[in-house]
């Protein structure tokens, strides 16, 4: 992968990583206010609501960051016994797997959005829309196709340094 | 094909994608989707496999992951380990073995605010090791102590290790975090019996310290008031009923960002670091459940749990002997996969077996957690051991393995124990 499409892939990266940083946050505010608000009865309405889109939001836009770090967790004990062209064809079958999940994961997302769009399908409390929340993993898992893609092409190497 | 046989050609293909290296979220959520797709069909298998990781990502309950993990880095990077070691230390140093006791005790301490065995003892061994080569400590033991104490961080709550286990089990993260109380407290006399024995016996492997004065002692308590009462209020409150485990994560999280402001160690890089770390670990942890959550509906279809956990009740082997079966293959497998991996991956398998045979899953969870203990301080791939050993240079890991041994005997002691006197994981919890 030439320079700049590996510069915006990390860019992209980043700037959902941040969303999700920032998603957190809020989440963090919410219960918070929440708690501190029910001790003079006055919950914050819909505040599981608010909870579980933005959860939705911090946890699918982390996944590309998480995947670019390398940051999932496997059993490399019989994998680092390997010799370097088995690792790279295990590899290689792996990546190439997790491709075809991630590409099930996308499109099924993106169908089940739509199918919530058709039917206005919203939030118990607050009547927010759902479909964007299922676009937005949808999103996510796509960018998960291209880091993978980006590994398979370059392997060993991580697309972003932890 | 039979449903049983597909079920475990599904496991194979899970242990054969493992064995490759997949990560092991993907590799149950392959094996699971495709031996659905063969049990039903395949357009259900895709179905499902997307609202399961959909639902995973949008839970409320599963909200508690990322905000202990919050809480805990934010005390990870605002030096709270260094104000924990200096108390234990002026309070025990003067002991034989003074500092290593002060190191299981700044790690129990450091601990109950931070969910994570091997956080714990990435956190405690940059502050306790350099001081205890300064006072010609054995590095065998130092080692050892840091790396089986930094374990107790997944035993003393709020523990991820629970969380996780309590959402498989439908078991309350509350109960099970009030459970690990004693049982985390029980190993934490263990491990510093086991120090101050060794250093009777042989003084040279840690050099007493001198005495602390009274007012030194108390001083020094005022530094760790603060994550004391972080701890009270998360997990007091959760014993009171006062908050869900979700809202007693979010208090931790604020108190924890309040702390940081009044020690004046709160700023935008660590805040992004904070972030960065928690967003990545809470990432790896739900994309694991949803995997675990696909490949348990395809072995709950494939009906081999069951059929197991019946197989096993018609031998009429004893209950304490199954238990103690599968507490060894959580030892074995302990050894070779991640302690969460493992508990994603077996506890499904296992549900059905412990349901027939009644067994108590608080106390169970609290045995799990006990055992999943020793794997992250056993070889080849106890993580703890491997963390310490990044840190400091001049001991090999075979050395830092050899200080984890006697630690584990203490652990095997303690989970004897906790299976003789199940009352030590279960008193508290039935009081709330």
């Amino acid at each position: 992968m030439s320079q700049l499409p590996r510069k915006a892939l990390t860019t992209l990266v980043l700037i959902m990583a941040s969303i999700s940083g920032a998603s957190l946050l809020a989440i963090i505010a919410v219960t918070g206010v929440d708690i501190l608000l029910r001790r003079f009865n006055l919950a914050v309405h819909g505040a599981i609501d608010i909870v579980e889109l933005l959860s939705a939001l911090c946890i699918s836009f982390a996944l590309p960051y998480t995947t670019a770090v390398k940051g999932h967790i496997a059993v490399e004990f019989l994998f680092r016994r390997f010799n370097r062209p088995a690792k790279l064809v295990s590899d290689s079958i792996t990546r190439s797997l997790g491709i075809l999940l991630f590409a099930a994961l996308s499109y099924f997302c993106f169908s089940h959005g739509y199918a919530m769009l058709q039917k206005k399908a919203v939030s118990l409390t607050l009547n927010i829309p759902r479909f964007w929340a299922y676009w937005q993993a949808g999103f996510a898992f796509a960018v998960v196709i291209l880091i993978k893609l980006y590994h398979l092409a370059n392997p060993g190497k991580e697309l972003i340094k932890p | 094909m039979s449903t049983s046989l597909v079920g475990l050609l599904g496991a194979l293909l899970f242990i054969l994608l493992l064995a490759l290296s997949m990560p092991v979220g993907f590799a149950m959520a392959i094996a699971g989707c495709l031996g659905f797709a063969l049990i039903s069909n395949p357009g259900a298998a895709c179905h499902m496999l997307s609202s399961v990781f959909f639902e995973t990502f949008s839970k409320y309950d599963y909200t508690v992951i990322p905000l202990f993990i919050f809480m805990g880095q934010v005390c990870f990077h605002s030096g709270i380990s260094k104000r924990l070691f200096d108390t234990a230390y002026k309070c025990v140093g003067r002991l034989p073995g003074g500092m290593a006791t002060a190191t299981v005790a700044a790690c129990a301490a450091f601990g109950a605010i931070c969910g994570s065995g091997p956080a714990t003892a990435a956190t405690m061994a940059a502050v306790t090791l350099p001081e205890m080569k300064k006072r010609n400590y054995c590095m065998q033991l130092a080692s050892g102590t840091v790396a089986s104490a930094g374990s107790l961080g997944m035993m003393i709550p709020p523990s991820v290790v629970f969380i996780v286990y309590g959402f498989l089990t439908e078991q309350s993260p509350a109960k099970l975090f009030i459970a690990g109380i004693i049982p985390g407290l029980m190993f934490v006399l263990l491990f510093i019996a086991y120090i101050t024995w060794k250093c009777i016996r042989n003084p040279q492997l840690g050099p007493a310290s001198p005495p602390s004065s009274w007012q030194e002692k108390l001083h020094s308590l005022l530094g760790v008031i603060d994550p004391l009462l972080l701890f009270i209020a998360v997990i007091g409150g959760m014993f009171l009923g006062w908050f869900t485990p979700t809202e007693a994560a979010s208090v931790g999280a604020l108190g924890s960002l309040v702390i940081a402001a009044c020690r004046k160690s709160l700023s935008w890089s660590m805040l992004k670091r904070s972030l960065m770390e928690t967003i990545r670990s809470s990432c790896m942890i739900l994309l694991i459940i949803a995997g675990a959550m696909v490949f348990s509906r395809f072995l709950a279809l494939s009906r081999i749990p069951t059929e197991l956990a019946s197989a096993l009740t018609r031998m009429q082997m004893p209950g304490w002997l199954i238990i103690a079966c599968i507490l060894a293959t959580f030892v074995i497998l302990g050894t070779v996969v991640d302690s969460l991996a493992l508990v994603l991956m077996t506890i499904p398998v296992f549900l059905p077996l412990l349901s027939a045979l009644n067994v108590d899953l608080i106390w169970f969870g609290v045995l799990v957690v006990a055992v999943v203990q020793v794997g992250v301080i056993s070889p080849p791939v106890g993580i703890c051991a491997y963390v310490v050993s990044g840190l400091i240079r001049d001991v090999s890991l075979q050395s830092v393995f050899k200080g984890c041994i006697p630690y584990m005997g203490m652990l095997v002691i303690g989970i004897i124990l906790l299976m003789l006197f199940p009352a030590l994981a279960t008193w508290l919890p039935a009081m709330m």
